[in-house]
């Protein structure tokens, strides 16, 4: 904080110049250095990347990323399409495993363990965190039966229990007024905004240590995408949460820090204020402007 | 068996179900856990306790002996039940030939005036007048009120489904051979449909696209071209003489092997089903490394013993001292080793289980990425999110695999002449005698029933009425057995509250 306060100021042209440079050098495939705010080294990391990179099959997604998660604030990542910052998500609870030829260099340490350790059983790992994707994806079955999937998964069976955590969550993700009178009927009959509500609750149900949202209101309307803003911003109170999205406004709204990610690689990390209104770089100013990206 | 082994073995079976026991209470939620290496542990612990209990129940002191005592009290009470029944018999058979001298005293003479002619007790006894016996309903044809005819009309259609066929099948109902018929469709589906999915998810899921999984997919594919009377074949082969024999009177003498080197056998069983299992562990890989020729050379590896455990499961059985056969007593009668409803519904289900196979991939794959990725995100373990989420999703193109099925297995007559349909079965594969289902009795099927009316009849004009009718039937029964499927699958759907597939 006292940091990016004390920065040295530059002058336009100067800056100019050396963004020029980052984004070339980034185009060729050189190796940069990412601008990394001060401001974050007065937080705890819940989450530690640390020179992470990823590949699929031959192409190189994600390159020597290193950054850390603050615990108990929303970060959002951002960047044009294709930058890696979904990639960069699901690496988080290795739900790039799943696809062939995915291979990773580096390390992610969640509370200081190494996620990518020979010795992690990734569905615990995964039980941890809780993930949102882009559409909703409510599965085949009925709301109540939805949101205590991952404790359902997990070996509960106490009706009691199952109960009273489902209201929890529908509570949390503000949908429970609108289903608690039809918690037997199929998830599928909900609207899209109320599906990834309850999306929300699925994942918050067993109480995650992060939150992992993936471009949560993508395919949302605007006063869906409102009302999870909203509820981003109640959950966040609790959780840590990593959100992934495309629409700056949203990611200034609702986050705390925010990293810009591009061509695989991070530029600039920080906290949202000085990202939007103070960026270090011209690149970065560029993308939240609307001027580039 | 020297009893000090056998106390050792029983008490080291005692210790190590103890130990699964209490090492299986949870340790949930503290902190990433390590993974694999004590699955396999525990999971070899669970097979060595498996077999440590089997030996000892195997070889338990005074296991499986018969005292003098107790053997000569069941021969005595088999004998009144023995003397009972056959005097309960010989009531009858005197009732019978009783009726029967009645039924020879009298004669009907229904005469043709026009071409004096009268009906004879069968077209190829002319000369042989009518027996009274042979009168089942009297009516005049030429008085009947329309009301009447339609309560005749519905009066033989009753007596068509309801009763059992006459003369040679050539008049009467057909009632067992339906009864036939739903039964073996029925069996086969319920055969047939967990086998399909079960080889269609392995292809799907869990095994690694490549050449084998090509092979396997053609030999499927060319499975549904075979021409149905060489499953036919193979039926009465393998089920009928080969499974069917070894489940009456277990392996023959000569291949039994003496109980110390059988155990032997089953030792060396277990040790490559631990190697297989080991090495097919050591050849998986971690997230991020890549494939090494040392990780295919593990890969092949297993697989060869999971062949070699196979081959040694399947000589365990061949050789085992142990087993004598369920139905040893009945010898030389066959049991289940001769043709019969079970061997008829398998065969069937091979016949169908390519289309099963082909339908339930394709309902697999067009489950939506996001929905197991989605579950895998919630924390579930893959089987976990194929029993939860694509099994549901899939369900409706499973159960259309389900009817088309049915619909071909339904229809088959060719492989059922082989391995059990017969022109006249006495008893119902069903009765309230236990066990109520008998799967090793023979049945009628109306496929069959026409052929055999058609062709076989000894009288075939008197016969052809029914060839037509049994015809319409077939047809009717398979599409009620369709509709019941398709009205289960509009249920599925609804429940599921989607619309697609």
């Amino acid at each position: 904080m006292m940091n990016s306060m004390t920065a040295t100021p530059v002058t336009p042209e100067a800056r100019a110049e050396q963004d020029s440079s980052i984004i070339q050098r980034i185009q060729q495939g050189l190796e940069t250095t990412p601008e990394v705010h001060a401001s974050l080294a007065g937080e705890t990391p819940i989450l530690e990347i640390e020179q992470f990179s990823l590949w699929y099959t031959k192409a190189q997604a994600i390159f020597d990323i290193s950054m850390a998660v603050p615990r108990g604030k929303v970060t959002a990542l951002i960047g044009p399409s294709g930058c890696g910052k979904s990639t960069l998500l699901r690496s988080v609870n290795r739900l790039n495993d799943l696809i062939d030829g995915v291979r990773i260099g580096g390390r992610m340490l969640l509370n200081g363990e190494s996620i990518y350790d020979p010795s992690v059983d990734v569905i615990d790992l995964r039980k941890r965190m809780g993930m949102v994707f882009q559409r909703p994806n409510p599965f085949p079955m009925s709301i109540f039966e939805n949101v205590v999937y991952p404790l359902r998964i997990d070996g509960e069976s106490r009706r009691s229990v199952l109960a009273e955590a489902c209201e929890r969550a529908l509570r949390g993700a503000a949908i429970w007024e609108e289903v608690k009178d039809r918690l037997s009927d199929s998830a599928l009959g909900l609207s899209g905004g109320q599906q990834q509500r309850l999306c929300i609750a699925r994942a918050i149900v067993a109480e995650p240590d992060v939150l992992l949202l993936d471009e949560p209101c993508s395919a949302l309307d605007p006063i869906a995408t409102l009302r999870i803003e909203e509820l981003i911003h109640e959950i966040s109170e609790r959780y840590t949460v990593l959100i992934v999205t495309h629409n700056m406004q949203q990611a200034s709204r609702v986050s705390d820090f925010t990293a810009f990610m591009y061509l695989g690689r991070l530029v600039e990390y920080g906290m949202t204020r000085d990202i939007f209104q103070t960026p270090r770089l011209q690149e970065t100013e560029d993308y939240v402007t609307g001027r580039f990206g | 068996m020297n009893p000090a082994a056998w106390w050792a073995a029983a008490l080291s079976a005692a210790g190590l179900v103890a130990a699964i026991v209490l090492t299986s209470r949870g340790t949930r939620k503290s902190g990433l856990k390590p993974t694999a290496s004590r699955r396999v542990v525990r999971r070899a612990a669970v097979v060595l306790a498996a077999g440590l209990l089997l030996f000892v129940w195997l070889e338990r002191p005074g296991g499986g002996t018969m005292t003098p005592a107790r053997l000569a009290e069941i021969k005595a009470d088999a004998a009144v039940v023995q003397s009972q029944l056959e005097s309960e018999y010989a009531e009858v058979a005197a009732k019978i030939a009783a009726v029967r001298a009645v039924d020879d005293e009298y004669r009907v003479i229904i005469r043709d005036p026009a071409a004096d002619r009268f009906a004879p007790e069968r077209q190829s006894l002319p000369d042989e007048p009518m027996r009274v016996s042979q009168i089942t309903r009297v009516f005049a044809p030429n008085t009947l009120s329309p009301g009447e005819r339609f309560g005749l009309y519905l009066a033989r259609w009753w007596e068509f489904l309801s009763e059992d066929p006459r003369e040679a099948n050539t008049e009467g109902g057909v009632f067992p051979v339906i009864f036939g018929t739903v039964l073996l469709t029925i069996l086969l589906t319920i055969v047939v449909v967990p086998l399909g999915v079960l080889a269609a998810l392995y292809l799907r899921e869990y095994a690694k696209q490549g050449v084998v999984t090509s092979l396997i997919r053609i030999a499927v594919n060319n499975l549904a071209g075979v021409p149905s009377i060489v499953y036919g074949v193979f039926g009465l082969g393998f089920f009928c003489y080969t499974v069917g024999g070894y489940v009456d009177a277990g392996p023959g003498e000569s291949t039994q092997l003496p109980t110390f080197q059988w155990w032997f056998l089953v030792a060396a069983g277990l040790a490559v089903v631990l190697a297989a299992s080991s090495f097919g562990i050591l050849s998986l890989r971690r997230p991020g490394e890549p494939d090494t020729p040392r990780h295919t050379a593990l890969r092949i590896t297993s697989t060869v013993a999971w062949i070699a455990a196979f081959g040694l499961v399947a000589a365990m059985f061949v050789t085992t001292p142990y087993f004598h056969g369920f139905f040893e007593a009945r010898l030389p009668d066959p049991t289940f080793g001769k043709r019969g409803l079970l061997w008829a519904s398998l065969t069937l289900a091979l016949l169908t289980l390519p289309v099963v196979i082909v339908s339930t991939e394709e309902a697999i794959a067009a489950v939506q990425p996001s929905l197991r990725e989605g579950s895998y995100g919630c924390g579930a373990s893959k089987w976990q999110t194929i029993k939860r989420v694509v099994l549901p999703g899939a369900m409706p193109g499973i159960l259309t695999g389900m009817i088309l099925a049915m619909a071909r297995g339904a229809g088959e007559v060719a492989p059922l002449m082989l391995v059990g349909a017969l022109k006249w079965a006495p008893e119902l594969p069903i009765s309230l005698d236990a066990p109520f289902l008998h799967l090793d009795r023979s049945f009628m099927h109306l496929g069959f029933h026409i052929y055999d009316l058609g062709f076989q009849s000894p009288d075939s004009e008197a016969a052809r009425p029914l060839v037509w009718a049994s015809t319409l039937l077939l047809i009717a029964v398979i599409l009620m057995l369709n509709l019941a499927a398709i009205m289960l699958r509009a249920r599925v759907r609804r429940k599921m509250g989607s619309g697609h597939f």
